[in-house]
């Protein structure tokens, strides 16, 4: 079976973070494109704590475990925007769908 | 040292958790609107009073939590500084009428936040409670805000969110490097030219972003302070 190299792996969190990194500098009007661009960072560090955890020296369930509260971050941490988006909303700002 | 033999040494942070559930859940239904204050602080002294320093240094719950003086300095100097804000905090705010029990209780979670901080061992624990302690300072501030300081608490929560993630992302490379989540495993593999670069960056990420996280934390009290300031200033 061929395995993915690593480094396919870690080009591909970059970029995401990369694209993560951009949506934050450029939209931060935009609630939802912030909360995905946050969202894509998250996801680019889950991604490179599951790679990582194959080259750990031992125990290597600890990046997986890392990985996964990673992505119970970013549950929650969509929960709680869409919460706020919603509040905020109510004054009257754009924030919804409809401002993609 | 075992989850349960490692609970002896953890009676004070347990009698935080209780207090705080005890408050939380029990504070509004109570008549007396002081009930939560004193309860709070009941468990808060009790809690120092139960702490316990053991002779030498303890890797309590299997090595995630570490007991030594310097923990032990710090859990005192969190008991210290929530005590403080307990009894400044007596005198209470118009916004703080309004929750008591939710804000005496939110004390209780920060000071067990900031021992658990102080005694991390492993970047996991670490990363677990910095952002319980963001959370429960974000919440605190929220109690202390207005309403223009609310809704720039709202927004701080999503500006929170970006600082947790670019500092996950400097904590994934941390680990990559080293190999291992346990800060004295990467203390001994700091390593040399590209590979001392590469935790440079890894470590300028995690303070980026922690520094962020703990500004947006603080945005609704700061913002609220500011307000009050510019009030004051301006006569209306």
């Amino acid at each position: 079976m061929n395995l993915i190299p690593a480094s396919h792996y870690l080009v591909f969190s970059l970029v995401l973070f990369c694209a993560g990194l951009f949506g934050l500098a450029t939209r931060r009007k935009e609630r939802v494109r912030f909360l995905l661009s946050v969202e894509l960072i998250l996801a680019a560090a889950a991604v490179n704590l599951g790679v990582f955890s194959h080259t750990a020296l031992r125990l290597p369930e600890e990046g997986q475990i890392f990985a996964f509260f990673a992505v119970i971050l970013s549950a929650a941490l969509s929960a709680a925007g869409a919460g706020a988006l919603d509040v905020l909303d109510r004054d009257g700002r754009r924030s919804g769908p409809e401002s993609l | 040292m075992n989850n349960i033999a490692s609970l002896k040494f953890f009676t004070g942070e347990m009698l935080l958790l209780t207090g705080a559930f005890i408050v939380l859940f029990r504070g509004p239904a109570t008549a007396r609107p002081g009930t939560a204050k004193y309860t709070a602080a009941a468990f808060a002294l009790l809690a120092a009073l139960a702490f316990r320093h053991p002779a030498r240094s303890l890797d309590l719950f299997y090595g995630a939590f570490i007991l030594e003086p310097v923990t032990e300095r710090l859990r005192r100097a969190a008991a210290f500084v929530i005590g403080a804000a307990m009894l400044f905090s007596f005198r209470r705010t118009p916004r703080q009428q309004e929750a008591p029990a939710e804000y005496w209780s939110l004390l209780l979670f920060l000071e067990f936040g900031l021992i658990l901080l102080a005694g991390a061992r492993n970047l996991l624990m670490a990363f677990l409670s910095f952002e319980f302690v963001c959370l429960d300072v974000h919440l605190i501030a929220l109690c202390a805000a207005d309403e223009k300081g609310w809704k720039s608490g709202l927004e701080g929560l999503l500006r929170g969110g970006a600082g947790s993630a670019i500092m996950l992302y400097g904590m994934s490379f941390l680990y990559g490097l080293s190999g291992s989540l346990d800060f004295s495993s990467m203390a001994g593999r700091a390593g040399t030219g590209k590979e001392l670069l590469l935790y440079g960056i890894a470590l300028f990420l995690v303070f980026a972003g922690a520094f962020f996280r703990i500004g947006a934390a603080l945005s609704p009290a700061a913002f609220s302070l500011w307000r009050r300031a510019e009030k004051g200033r301006h006569g209306n």
